[in-house]
């Protein structure tokens, strides 16, 4: 839950033109395989670590890289004390198969953690460095972090040319406190290692 | 010594033991060959001196890394701007010394490795004969 909410900085865009979605690649993560007394991310900071238990592994997901993740939103629930957040993440398994069906199953039932690489790289709301632009910082964005992302919505259409006929997944996070959390480690290329280590069971 | 390079690629061959290596399999099992066993793999056309090569460098590896090394999690990396003046360490390039080093400068971190460093003995050997002294 977000506790302080007295403004500390103010917002200078960035004279960087955003470039809006997601790569095409991320890594997802079974949230009972984060070692949380190891990470550093929290909702306080913004930004930190993300470190797996005693060998446990992430997984990539691919997308096509036209509009990869498309359809993604966050949304703001207005509740009486406490505002919150809902994430919706699509996924397209643009395959049909036992293994992409095995894949889907464990989606579908799971409780899992997504790290997506934002498309803009540089973050203007937190003017650290003196010139309105804390850079690379915006590159990992974080969900399921606070409440893990579930399934809530899922469509396979056999005939649809634009899918290949694959399965369209919705995963969702609900009641998140904070608009975004971000895998961030001293810098961009600590953050690219520690991104890529994810990848690695040890 | 093995590099983790090596141990890994001596790992992956292993684990696709049940089905034919590909021709780039072949090639990589000759150079391990020569590289960790110092000997030359003759193509004698057997069925499976390829997969007979796994077998003996697997049991090579196995041997030569009985001896566990300091190991960090997936997700975890050494980057501190005051340890080696920020260098970046994973488990690519991770040694036993740095990673002893690292939780004598921030103890409370061993959180991050899976397989903690193994203690120097001749060290500990060293200090218990100098206060016996």
């Amino acid at each position: 839950m977000i506790c302080e909410t007295l403004l500390s900085a103010g917002y200078n865009p960035s004279c960087q033109a955003p470039q809006r979605g997601f790569e095409a690649d991320g890594i997802i993560i079974n949230r009972s395989d984060i070692d949380f007394a190891a990470s550093t991310l929290n909702v306080t900071n913004g930004k930190g670590s993300v470190v797996l238990k005693n060998g446990k592994t992430g997984y990539p997901v691919k997308q096509t890289p036209r509009n990869a993740f498309d359809g993604s939103t966050m949304e703001l629930n207005v509740g009486t004390y406490v505002n919150t957040w809902t994430k919706n993440i699509n996924i397209l398994l643009m395959s049909v198969g036992p293994d992409t069906t095995d894949i889907v199953n464990k989606l579908v039932n799971g409780d899992t953690v997504l790290i997506l690489r934002n498309r803009t790289k540089e973050d203007a709301a937190w003017p650290v460095d003196g010139q309105g632009v804390n850079p690379k910082e915006s590159e990992y964005e974080v969900f399921g972090w606070e409440q893990g992302l579930k399934a809530s919505a899922g469509t396979r259409t056999p005939n649809d040319e634009d899918t290949m006929g694959g399965t369209q997944l919705t995963l969702t996070e609900t009641g998140a406190s904070s608009h975004g959390l971000f895998l961030f480690v001293t810098d961009k290329a600590a953050t690219d290692t520690a991104y890529q280590s994810l990848l690695n069971a040890n | 010594m093995l590099s983790r390079e090596t141990i890994e690629a001596v790992t992956g061959l292993k684990a696709r033991f049940n089905q034919p290596y590909s021709s780039a399999d072949r090639e990589l099992i000759k150079e391990l060959y020569h590289v960790i066993l110092g000997k030359t793999l003759r193509n004698t056309g057997c069925q499976n001196c390829y997969h007979d090569a796994v077998i003996e460098l697997a049991l090579f590896v196995r041997n030569a890394t009985k001896k566990e090394m300091a190991t960090l999690k997936a997700g975890a990396i050494i980057a501190c701007p005051t340890f080696h003046g920020g260098q970046i360490y994973t488990n690519s390039n991770l040694t036993d010394e740095v990673a002893r080093e690292y939780l004598a400068a921030f103890p409370k971190r061993s959180d991050l490795f899976s397989i903690l460093p193994p203690k120097q003995k001749r060290a500990k050997k060293v200090s218990n004969e100098e206060t016996k002294e």
